[in-house]
């Protein structure tokens, strides 16, 4: 009887204890260093298989997510109410001198609108964009990603440029069914063609895994100073262009640096925009051959 | 007959809800949110229950489980695939070769161990990513990230010692 219950319960545990003993740990290693050897020489074999994943696993993240972003939120906001009275000063201030730059803005429509009218060129309808909550992210310092819950269903596609609070964010650089993945600007492998307002200055905007962004390929006398602002150029026909970036500012060691609109660490919903379809500007040598 | 299916039934929510809260603190780990005033730092949930469960009861997560952790988390996150499959493996084996050693010990020292074992990890992370990048990754908001993750640790092993009361016993693992 006993023996009988010995080998019935060695039937069960003997696979568990080959693969939770020494061997199965080191078959695991073993597993795990082929794994990573194969895709470190050829990245792009497990690309598929990452997109499946995310897509299984987001629904799940964003369930879990969902909550815990909105607790945080509620903390954030109870904690702040000290701090309110000063905010409500300082936004008061900020209303009365927007509304100045208002009537500016006014004028500057009225006048722009001329202006095209006059090039004989025509604007084109609004950007398209799709608004995806944002369920994972890596929150460290190695990578820059955050996954969204948007994906091809949604007409999210691949290097489709994305915006979050004031300015761009990022790009996508994976785009599943249900998710997709963006690459923030802050990130060291991201490379953004820009403009600088004010000059016809272009430039490479890189990241560096830091807050700020550093501008590469711009020259010592090119009369950029602090407080301009950077838009994409368009350049590459990646990005449309004219997307707001961040404001030019020196950094520590008193190099010419970019501060990002958006604030990368507290991004929740994030726009993407969808480029393909939309150019910002027809010529109006096209126009009429439509016509 | 009853006996034997309600004794493998009572052992198998038992062992689900420590599996449950494992794969729960996981997936909070891949999450996207931020504890109030930590910006986006947060603690290296994974290795608290690592760990936890190498020392206290290390037939619960099985390598094969661990494996697939570290696949799933590199999948998510970004990460080169198999990294973290490695270093979760090299991690629990370490543990679970020392667990001899924690067991006898005061909660403080096991805290110790797990400091000095979480920062070996944060470590290795930080110089492939370094050579991988070919830049020195700046080490503040790494240094930020292992400081919640040691300090949270204390209380979150509040919550394994709790779900480790409600497992059966290691000789009655098969009901």
């Amino acid at each position: 009887m006993k023996s009988d219950m010995l080998s019935k319960n060695i039937s069960v545990v003997a696979p568990t204890l080959l693969l939770a003993g020494r061997n199965g740990k080191l078959i695991c290693l073993i597993l795990s260093l082929i794994l990573f050897s194969v895709l470190l020489i050829q990245p792009k074999t497990g690309s598929s298989v990452r997109l499946l994943v995310t897509d299984i696993v987001s629904p799940v993240l964003s369930a879990i997510s969902s909550p815990f972003q909105n607790l945080a939120a509620t903390i954030t906001s109870v904690s702040g109410v000290a701090e309110l009275k000063a905010e409500n000063a300082k936004l008061s201030a900020e209303n009365a001198r927007l509304k100045e730059w208002y009537q500016s803005a006014l004028m500057l429509q009225a006048e722009n609108q001329s202006l095209h009218k006059l090039l004989n060129f025509k604007i084109d309808r609004e950007h398209k964009f799709v608004t995806a909550r944002v369920i994972s992210d890596a929150g460290n310092a190695f990578v820059k990603t955050l996954l969204v819950a948007a994906g091809q269903n949604e007409g999210v596609q691949k290097n489709q440029a994305v915006l979050a609070g004031e300015g761009m964010a990022g790009r996508i650089i994976e785009a599943g069914r249900n998710s997709s993945r963006i690459l923030l600007l802050t990130d060291i492998n991201s490379r953004v063609p820009i403009l600088i307002e004010g000059t016809s200055q272009k430039a490479i905007l890189v990241g560096n895994n830091t807050d700020l962004l550093e501008l590469k390929h711009i020259p010592n006398d090119a009369g950029i100073t602090e407080g301009m602002r950077v838009v994409t150029s368009g350049h590459g026909g990646v990005f449309l262009p004219g997307l707001p970036i961040g404001r030019i500012i020196k950094s520590d060691n008193q190099q010419l640096a970019v501060r990002p609109y958006t604030n990368m660490n507290q991004v929740t919903y994030v726009r993407v925009l969808d480029s393909k379809t939309d150019t910002n500007y027809i010529p109006a040598q096209q126009r009429n051959i439509a016509e | 007959m009853t006996d034997f299916f309600n004794n493998r039934l009572d052992w198998l929510w038992r062992v689900s809800l420590a599996q449950f809260t494992t794969l729960f603190l996981f997936m909070l780990n891949l999450s996207s949110f931020s504890f109030p005033m930590s910006g986006p730092i947060r603690p290296y949930f994974t290795l608290m229950f690592l760990f936890y469960w190498s020392v206290y009861r290390p037939t619960l997560i099985s390598p094969v489980f661990v494996f697939f952790l570290g696949v799933v988390f590199d999948l998510v996150i970004g990460y080169p695939l198999g990294l973290h499959s490695i270093l979760f493996i090299v991690f629990q084996w370490v543990i679970s070769d020392q667990r001899l050693y924690f067991l006898g010990q005061s909660f403080f020292l096991v805290w110790i161990g797990f400091c000095l074992s979480v920062f070996c990890i944060y470590a290795l992370e930080w110089i492939f990513f370094s050579a991988y990048k070919t830049m020195l990754i700046e080490i503040d908001t790494l240094l930020q990230g292992y400081l919640f993750t040691i300090f949270i640790f204390p209380l979150t092993s509040l919550v394994f010692a709790l779900v480790h009361r409600f497992l059966p016993s290691e000789n009655k693992a098969f009901g």
